[in-house]
Order: structure tokens, then sequence, then C-alpha cells
């Protein structure tokens, strides 16, 4: 390693504090005073550098719950139960609850009713007729959610993905709409309810607490939050969807 | 003690520096869609092999170890022990022989105030292993040990990547600065010692 090299390397060390005394101590005596006072202004400069690049920088929440999604799908496939029998299983909580929910009153965060609503069997008819996106961005417009579906028949055939339907749906008193998409012959819904409704902290407050395995993504759109619910891959469809506003 | 077998333990652990670790994705692979999949993928594999963590052990510089393998393979990059000798990189003292750059040194505050942002895109240009280290280093506070272990690596190369990157980065934001007049040219002699006899002052242009 040639000289030049040595000393651009202990510069950087000393910049760093990876000196010990003695190895500071004879650096700093080896510099000239011109040497001194650039390196101390180059301590400057490197904690402007600093300063921008470790700005602070806040995960988005849809990251998070991707990760988090794909280590819970990684937990119950590891337990070595099929994805088939998942389903099955998962109606069988979901009716189990049921009758626990109707027997035990509840409190404000209702477990059991939010798991009905957070799971695809309401939907579980898959057909090959799609239903025109013109006329699902009708019945969105009609019942006052200002949120489009844009350019659905883009999403790549692979995915033999395609719209299937558009519902409207209760909880506590709230209303919000379920778009149900078939994904490989797999049903998935997307959720769609206002960013500040009560379904939507509810969702949210779940989601941080690892409680909606059925959860794929939570996206922000405009005024409302679009949560795609289930078992099959399709992260991609809740990227067509947009605000009206 | 952190201990990261239960899977609700893991994903409490990790949550608690998610911000951070994103951070540390998007600064070294930059494309904020690549960096999303390779935050994800890295989590994904962290967990699988949460098994392998050994508990009061550091956490986060484990998590770093797997992070940055998945960045090096989003950047397709190889994490190679020893940088070859390369006798044409640039080294900070050949930065602070050009004359503009003793502006940067005088006012270093004024200058990062106008190009700023520069960083980001001069940052980009170092290689994957240069912006590891040197995010390693700057911001997450690591030691140069524990940086060569998290990339597989001697502490000497992690040395030459800290000297290099830091040369490189300054070299692309002097000509920035320069290709916007905040710098101006300002010849410097250094004050040589006393064996070559050179001394001279400031010199104004």
């Amino acid at each position: 390693m040639s000289n030049a090299g040595d000393k651009e390397r202990l510069w950087s060390a000393y910049l760093d504090g990876e000196l010990t005394a003695a190895e500071a101590a004879r650096f700093d005596q080896s510099l000239t005073p011109d040497e001194r006072a650039r390196l101390m202004a180059e301590m400057k400069v490197e904690a402007q550098i600093n300063e921008r690049l470790g700005a602070e920088v806040t995960c988005p929440d849809a990251v998070w719950q991707n990760a988090v999604a794909a280590v819970r799908q990684n937990e119950i496939t590891s337990d070595g139960i099929r994805p088939a029998t998942r389903w099955i299983a998962g109606l069988s909580a979901v009716a189990a609850a049921l009758i626990v929910a109707t027997v035990f009153i509840v409190p404000r965060y209702s477990p059991p009713a939010l798991a009905s609503v957070l799971s695809v069997d309401q939907y579980s008819c898959v057909n090959d007729i799609r239903v025109p996106e013109a006329e699902v961005n009708e019945y969105l417009r009609q019942r006052s959610f200002f949120v489009r579906i844009e350019n659905e028949s883009s999403i790549p055939t692979h995915h033999k993905s395609f719209l299937a339907g558009v519902a409207t749906r209760e909880h506590k008193g709230e209303e919000f709409v379920e778009v149900y998409f078939g994904c490989c012959r797999r049903p998935v819904k997307v959720i769609v309810t206002p960013y500040d409704s009560k379904l939507a902290g509810l969702i949210r407050d779940a989601a941080k607490r690892s409680k909606t395995p059925s959860v794929q993504k939570i996206d922000r759109v405009g005024g409302y939050i679009a949560v795609l619910v289930g078992e099959h891959p399709a992260g991609h469809v809740v990227g067509h969807f947009y605000s009206n506003r | 003690m952190v201990t990261i077998s239960d899977p609700e333990d893991f994903v409490k652990e990790v949550e608690k520096h998610k911000d951070e670790f994103y951070r540390y994705v998007l600064r070294t692979v930059w494309d904020s869609g690549a960096a999303e999949d390779v935050f994800a993928s890295g989590v994904l594999a962290a967990f699988e092999n949460r098994m392998k963590f050994k508990s009061g052990t550091n956490f986060r510089a484990w998590m770093y170890r797997i992070l940055t393998n998945k960045c090096f393979v989003a950047n397709r990059e190889v994490i190679r022990a020893f940088e070859p000798l390369d006798e044409d990189a640039m080294t900070i003292e050949d930065v602070q022989s050009v004359g503009e750059y003793a502006s940067v040194l005088d006012d270093p505050e004024a200058v990062f105030e106008q190009c700023g942002d520069e960083v980001y895109r001069a940052f980009k240009s170092l290689s994957t292993a240069q912006r590891s280290c040197l995010l390693l280093r700057g911001i997450e506070r690591f030691s140069y040990q524990e940086i060569a272990e998290i990339l597989g690596i001697p502490v000497g190369t992690v040395m030459t990547h800290l000297s290099r990157g830091r040369a490189k980065l300054r070299k692309e934001l002097l000509d920035y600065a320069r290709d916007i007049g905040v710098v101006k040219s300002k010849p410097r002699l250094w004050v040589k010692d006393d064996e070559k006899n050179l001394e001279r002052g400031e010199a104004s242009q």
C-alpha cells in the first residue's frame, strides 16, 4: 500500500475517531499547521454531508405492512399448513369466532367482527365474467366514494386478474365498499373506506399489532384507504385505485 | 437482551428500527421502488434465519449484514474482500489541491446551503461498498471493526472504501458547486514542509 494511501486512510480514521489515543497523537504531530486547519474544516464538511444523508426517513406504512405480511405468510407456510387447507382453517376460525361473539359482549375493539370484514368468505365465488371498470366507477360515484379504478385492463395478463364485482357493506353503522377481483382464480378484494372512518382506524390498529394476516396491503388513496384482503398475492391491483379529488 | 426466535418478538424488534433500516436500504439501493422490495426481502430473510441470531449479540449489526447483502444483489455488485489498487483514484488531498475547494473549506455551511441536495446525486455516484461504509460509519455510527464484520471484509478495505468514497463525494460536490458558480477559483498554495524549503502564503486571484 502506498504511503499516500496509508496517509489517506489514517486521515479518515482520525476523522472517525478510530485511532487510539497514541496513534491520534502521533498523527496530529505529523500534520503541518495548514494540514491541521484543513482537517478541522473537513470535519465540518463531513458533518454537512452526514446531516443530509442522515435526514430522517420514515418507512412507509405500506412497505412495513408488506414486509410483515410476508413474514406472516412465511410463518404460516413454514408450519406445514398448505395454502388450500388454510382457506378451510380460516373459514372455520371465522365461524368459531362468530359463535363466540354472539355469546360474549365484546368491547370497543371487536376482533370477530373485524375478522369477518378482513376475510374473503363473503365472496367465495370466482367466475369468469368481467365487470366493466366504467360500471364499477359509476357505482362508486353514485355512492359518493371519490375513488376510481383506472387501467385495470392493463394488469399484466400473467396474473390473470379481473374485476369481478363491487358491493357496499356496513361495519358499526359506517358504510364501506368492497371491490372484488379474481386473481389466478383466487378471490381477493379491496376494501375502500374513508381514511378517518372507525373501520380504517380499527384496521390500522390491528395491523400495527400484527393481527391482520389476510391483509396484504394498505394504501392511502386520497381521503380513503384501500385495503387488499385475500390469500393470493395481488398487490398490483391496489395500484389501479386513484383519488377523484 | 434481544431474543427474536419468537415471531412476535422478531417483528417487534425489527419495527423498533424499521425507519433506520429503510433509510439505509433507500440510500444504498437508491431506487425507491427497488428499495421497498429489498427492504421486504431483507426482513423476510432475517425472519427465516432468526434462529441463527445469538441472543445478546448486536441485533442491528446482524440485520444490517442481511440488508447489505440484499442491497449488493439488487445493485448487481459483489462485495470484494480487497479493492483493486487504482492509481487514478482521487484522494482527498487531490481534491483539496483544487483552487476552488478552498472556498468550500472556508465556509462549508454556506456552500452546502446552496447545493446541499447535490449530496444525494453525488452519493449515488459512489459504489455500493463505498455507500454502505459511509452510511454505516457516518450515520449509523458503527465502528470500523463492526462495519468489517457486516460487510465481511477486512478493516483495511473498510478504510479504503471510506477514504475513496469521501474523496469522490467531495470531487462531485466541488464540480457541481463550480458549475453553478457557488465557489470561485481561489488558488491556494500549501505551506510545504521545511525539507522542501517552500513557503508561500495564500495567493489572491
